[in-house]
Order: C-alpha cells, then sequence, then structure tokens
C-alpha cells in the first residue's frame, strides 16, 4: 500500500500522465485482478492472460493521454483496452475451440432426457468441482459475443451499462446476449450432466 | 403473466436495478404456479449459483509478480522519453533566442560598419575573383572587426558601402560552409536573391529570425559555384 492508494482512478492516472510511477503502480494495483480475470473468463489461457494483461498496462502507460472522464471511467477505458488486445489476440492467434460434438448432435434429445419431470433439478450439483470446470469450458465454447456478455455481467459481476460500455453496444442488446448466453450454458451444461448420468449408470452396470 | 412475459425477466430476476419490485412478484406468482417455469428458475438460479462459483474460483487469479517489474521499467522508459522532448522543445526557444540576439547584434554591426576602416567589397557579376582566387578574397566577417568599427563609430558613417549605381547598402561577404567542401576557391557567379529570413539557416547561414522577421524579405547576393552550391552571402540594403 503506498500513498497513492486513496485516490480515484481518474486522480491517478491525472498523476501517472506526469510521470508518477507510484501512481501508476496504485492503478496497476487495482486493476490488475479485475482485467486479468476477465481475460481470463474469456480465454481461459494463462499465457495468453499474461500477455494480454501486460499490453493493457504498456497501453496504458504509453495511451493516457486517450483517457478522457466525460466518455467513462478508468476501469471501462482499461476493459476497452483489454477487450481490443484480447480481439487482436484471437484474430491473431485463431486458437482452438474444442467442438462440442456431443450438444450438436443430440442436444435436443439429451436436453429433453434432462428436462423430464421426474428429474429434480440437475444443475443442482453444478458446484462441484468436475462441472465448475465443465461450465469453465462450457463458458470457452460459447461464441464470443455470447461469451463476452456472460464473463462481463455474470464472473466480473458488471452492470449492463458498464458492459455496454465496454462491449460497445447498446444495453439492450447486452441483455439479450447475456439471456443467449446463457441459455447456451444451460443446454451445454445439461448435456453435460446428461453425460455424467449416463457414466454413473454405467459404471452402476458394470 | 404469461409464461413469455415470465421468460423475458426470468434471467434479470436477481438483478434488483432491470427488474421493478411488482413484476418481480407478479413473475414469482407465476412461477409458483406453473411448472415449467418453476424449472427452468430453478436451472437458472443454479446456473447463476455456479457462475458465482466460478468467479469465486477465479478471484485468486493474478498476474505474476515480474509484470509488475516489467512495467516499471517501461514507465521508466516512457517517463525518460518525457525530458528529452522537453529538453528538445527548450532547446528550441533557446535556439531561438539566440539567434534574435545574433539577429540583432548583425543588425547593430551593420549599423556601425565603416567604409573608411573597411572598404566595402562591392562585387558586380562582371568582377568576380579569377578562378584560383584564394579564401582570403572573401572578407572578414563583420563580427570580427568589432574594434576598429567601435573606434570610428562617432565619425564614420554607419552604412557599410554604398553603391553607385543604385544607392544600396551592401555588407560584405561572408563565406557560408559549402565554401570549405569547395576546395577553397570562389568561383562562380554572384546572383541577386530575394529571400524569408526564415531562409537563412536552410542555406548554412547561422542565423534564424523570428516572428515578421522571418517571413520578411531579405535581398542578397549569393555567390553561386560552379557546384550550383551557395558559396558566400552578403547583405543587400
Amino acid at each position: 500500500m503506498n500513498s497513492r492508494s486513496h485516490l480515484s482512478d481518474e486522480a491517478l492516472v491525472d498523476l501517472m500522465r506526469e510521470g508518477d510511477e507510484e501512481a501508476f503502480i496504485s492503478l496497476y494495483r487495482r486493476r490488475q485482478p479485475d482485467i486479468y480475470r476477465y481475460v481470463f473468463g474469456m480465454s481461459n489461457s494463462r499465457t495468453t492472460t499474461e500477455d494480454v494483461t501486460q499490453e493493457v498496462f504498456i497501453n496504458l502507460i504509453h495511451h493516457a493521454y486517450r483517457f478522457d472522464p466525460a466518455r467513462g471511467s478508468v476501469r471501462s477505458f482499461l476493459y476497452g483496452i483489454a477487450r481490443n488486445c484480447l480481439l487482436q489476440h484471437f484474430d491473431r492467434e485463431r486458437p482452438y475451440v474444442p467442438y462440442d460434438s456431443e450438444i450438436a448432435e443430440n442436444g435436443s434429445s439429451a436436453l429433453q432426457n434432462v428436462l423430464r419431470p421426474d428429474m429434480n433439478n440437475p444443475l443442482a450439483e453444478l458446484t462441484t468441482a468436475e462441472l465448475l470446470d465443465d461450465l469453465r469450458q462450457a463458458v470457452l465454447t460459447l461464441p464470443l459475443k455470447y461469451r463476452e456478455a456472460v464473463v462481463l455481467c455474470d464472473l466480473q459481476e458488471m452492470d449492463y451499462v458498464d458492459a455496454a460500455a465496454v462491449m460497445r453496444c447498446p444495453v439492450g442488446t447486452v441483455r439479450s446476449r447475456l439471456h443467449r448466453g446463457r441459455e447456451l450454458l444451460l443446454q451445454k451444461l445439461k448435456s453435460c450432466v446428461a453425460a455424467h448420468d449416463r457414466d454413473v449408470r454405467k459404471r452402476a452396470c458394470c | 403473466m404469461e409464461c413469455r412475459e415470465c421468460d423475458s425477466i426470468i434471467h434479470d430476476f436477481m438483478r434488483a436495478q432491470v427488474a421493478d419490485e411488482e413484476l418481480r412478484t407478479k413473475a414469482f406468482d407465476h412461477i409458483m404456479r406453473c411448472a415449467r417455469c418453476e424449472a427452468r428458475f430453478s436451472d437458472i438460479r443454479s446456473l447463476e449459483t455456479a457462475l458465482r462459483t466460478l468467479a469465486d474460483t477465479m478471484d485468486s487469479e493474478r498476474s505474476a509478480a515480474q509484470l509488475e517489474r516489467v512495467l516499471r521499467v517501461v514507465f521508466q522508459q516512457q517517463k525518460g522519453a518525457r525530458p528529452r522532448s522537453r529538453s528538445f522543445s527548450s532547446w528550441v526557444t533557446i535556439g531561438m533566442a539566440a539567434s534574435m540576439l545574433l539577429s540583432i547584434g548583425f543588425v547593430s554591426r551593420h549599423r556601425l560598419f565603416s567604409p573608411l576602416r573597411k572598404p566595402p567589397m562591392v562585387v558586380t557579376p562582371g568582377q568576380l575573383p579569377p578562378a584560383n582566387a584564394s579564401n582570403a578574397q572573401i572578407p572578414e566577417p563583420v563580427a570580427a572587426l568589432a574594434p576598429e568599427t567601435r573606434k570610428h563609430r562617432k565619425s564614420g558613417p554607419r552604412v557599410a558601402a554604398r553603391s553607385k549605381d543604385t544607392e544600396e547598402f551592401v555588407t560584405a561577404f561572408y563565406p557560408l560552409p559549402y565554401a570549405e567542401s569547395s576546395d577553397h576557391t570562389m568561383n562562380g557567379e554572384i546572383v541577386r536573391v530575394k529571400l524569408r529570413g526564415s531562409a537563412l539557416p536552410g542555406i548554412g547561414f547561422p542565423m534564424a529570425l523570428n516572428g515578421d522577421r522571418a517571413s520578411e524579405q531579405i535581398t542578397a547576393d549569393l555567390i553561386i559555384g560552379e557546384n550550383g552550391l551557395p558559396l558566400a552571402i552578403r547583405f543587400v540594403r
């Protein structure tokens, strides 16, 4: 903790523009975890996350003058840089995203099985480590625009207005993308639950 | 409330700022009566819980410690670049001030120039020295004649020279940097030119005028060497 830590983000940016290194470090320590988690939630890769986080703050060092308080908060500004860096990174790397063939082929039947009336809430056990891993993978396989809405609004707990500023789209679009993203997640997870149940039944038979 | 209406807010149920209390009460009543919506609501609540748990597991995710050190170095480099630019601008200011002083000095010298002590070298295009003339034929710069000039300040006229034909005042020729690289000969033609004060540094004359003076037209004679480069300059009034 240094003497700058009580200052607002905007004040820290002003100071760092004047060459105050400690102001920059304070801002970095305050905002780095958010940016890191956002990028990690979007990429699920520590290497990518490290690279992009570094890129975001180097960008801030070089282009702090671009920050305009009238256009949004420092937090949104940093998320905006992170988003741009991330999209560029995805364009460059075009990472391999596993195609969830089971959902594509058997999604509806799996869903019907899972939604059978006698079945108690199939997602109730989602908090177990195994299903959390499934959830992480499911988020990762969402189309980018839906993934972004889920990561920002659900994982980062950002409100719609801030998320809209980061995603550069209207609030209504954020809301609809989030709903669509969640529906897709539910489908993916229900099929995971169904597959998990089948495995358990198979093991019981053997 | 219909299922369709309930569907439209079911994801925002927990977001107080999106769904108002009355709407939520209605939706909740519907969920209590509709098995389909109840199941959906239950699923979504589970999903929200799972997402929150996932977010909590990511709370411990941090950048590596060395990233901060890297960023400190980048910041210091950037900070180091800033004073350089300030230094450059201050050098420009100093340069401009120096050139102003130079021009003031030049004008005052020009006024003090005594024709009795230093006859003007009025070179007309036809009187150019031969090809093997030495560099000594180029008059000394006025600044070098200061003591003598000061001595005759009161008695002598203040003009440098007066051309018989045109009633113009001319200074001595000042060698330009190009003269040094043209084997010390002053073979060439004299060309009368009008140029802006700001163009003087461009031909190697160490003077830059500021403001209005910079855009002021100056009449000068240039000795243009065989290679087309200006070898010396004199000023004409």
